[in-house]
């Protein structure tokens, strides 16, 4: 027998998990009814979420995911977590994209769903986001206004290159 | 200091850790202030300490633990010990179990 060893994901080097992996503990952090905070990968969310903000995923217990919300879900054809928002909702499937993806990921049912994204720090700051658990008229005047002000903020970068090339 | 570790006690993991075996691993992350955190600290263990880990039922005393895996790893007993007590001190100091 060999001596027993607990290895830490807080060190320097880390613990480095598979997308399968944390999707079933976010599940079971889930079932007691706990958050799960991690670290997010990629641009998909760019500019609400950057990589290597830190993303806490709520369980959505009583919660409906409704326009405007970011879920975390799993890919319904490839062993993946996407953390995208949702743009429409239908009985118990709902329409997401990525903020800065040209395409949607399509209808995902709600059993592949894992949860809500409740909070986004950047550089150890919080950054507003809408506590869905306290909802407030400033945080349904964000929810609406956000997927509207994207297409806007697309066609403002395009112009801001077009000027810039031109100079 | 150490923490005393009564072999006659029964031990469990605690009520704010979630563990799973996920790809033949043991992974164990503890509930801080009601959430998992991925970030701060989360513990994987060696296939001695999942040994260990998986008989900490919350049923049996730590002595039978230790003589169950005395027979199944065909070590004496007082080395199995040691490492029993090793191991639970480190996981109830990290507050991952809690004696019955």
């Amino acid at each position: 027998m060999t001596v027993a060893n607990l290895s830490s994901g807080n060190n320097d080097e880390g613990i480095s998990l598979s997308a399968p992996v944390i999707m079933e503990l976010i599940e079971a952090v889930h079932e007691k009814g706990a958050s799960f905070r991690f670290q997010a990968k990629g641009h998909s969310m760019t500019p609400a979420i950057r990589d290597g903000d830190i993303v806490t995923v709520s369980p959505l217990k009583e919660i409906m995911p409704r326009r405007g919300d970011v879920l975390a879900f799993r890919h319904p054809e490839r062993p993946q977590m996407l953390v995208h928002r949702v743009l429409h909702t239908m009985a118990r499937k709902y329409f997401v994209k990525g903020d800065n993806c040209p395409e949607a990921d399509g209808w995902i049912p709600a059993e592949n769903i894992l949860g809500l994204i409740s909070k986004v720090e950047r550089q150890g700051r919080s950054r507003f986001w809408p506590n869905r658990s306290a909802p407030s008229s400033w945080v349904n005047f964000y929810l609406l206004l956000y997927p509207l002000w994207l297409p806007v903020r697309r066609r403002l970068v395009q112009l801001y290159r077009f000027f810039k090339n031109c100079n | 200091m150490a923490i005393e570790i009564d072999l006659n006690r029964v031990y469990m993991p605690s009520e704010d850790v979630v563990a799973r075996v996920i790809e033949n691993e043991i992974i164990i992350v503890p509930l801080v202030s009601g959430i998992g955190d991925m970030e701060d600290e989360i513990y994987t263990l060696n296939e001695t300490g999942r040994s260990i880990w998986e008989k900490l039922d919350g049923k049996k005393k730590l002595k039978d633990v230790v003589s169950e895996l005395a027979s199944e790893f065909d070590s004496p007993l007082q080395k199995i010990e040691k490492d029993v007590i090793g191991f639970v001190q480190e996981v109830i100091k990290r507050k991952m179990l809690v004696g019955k």
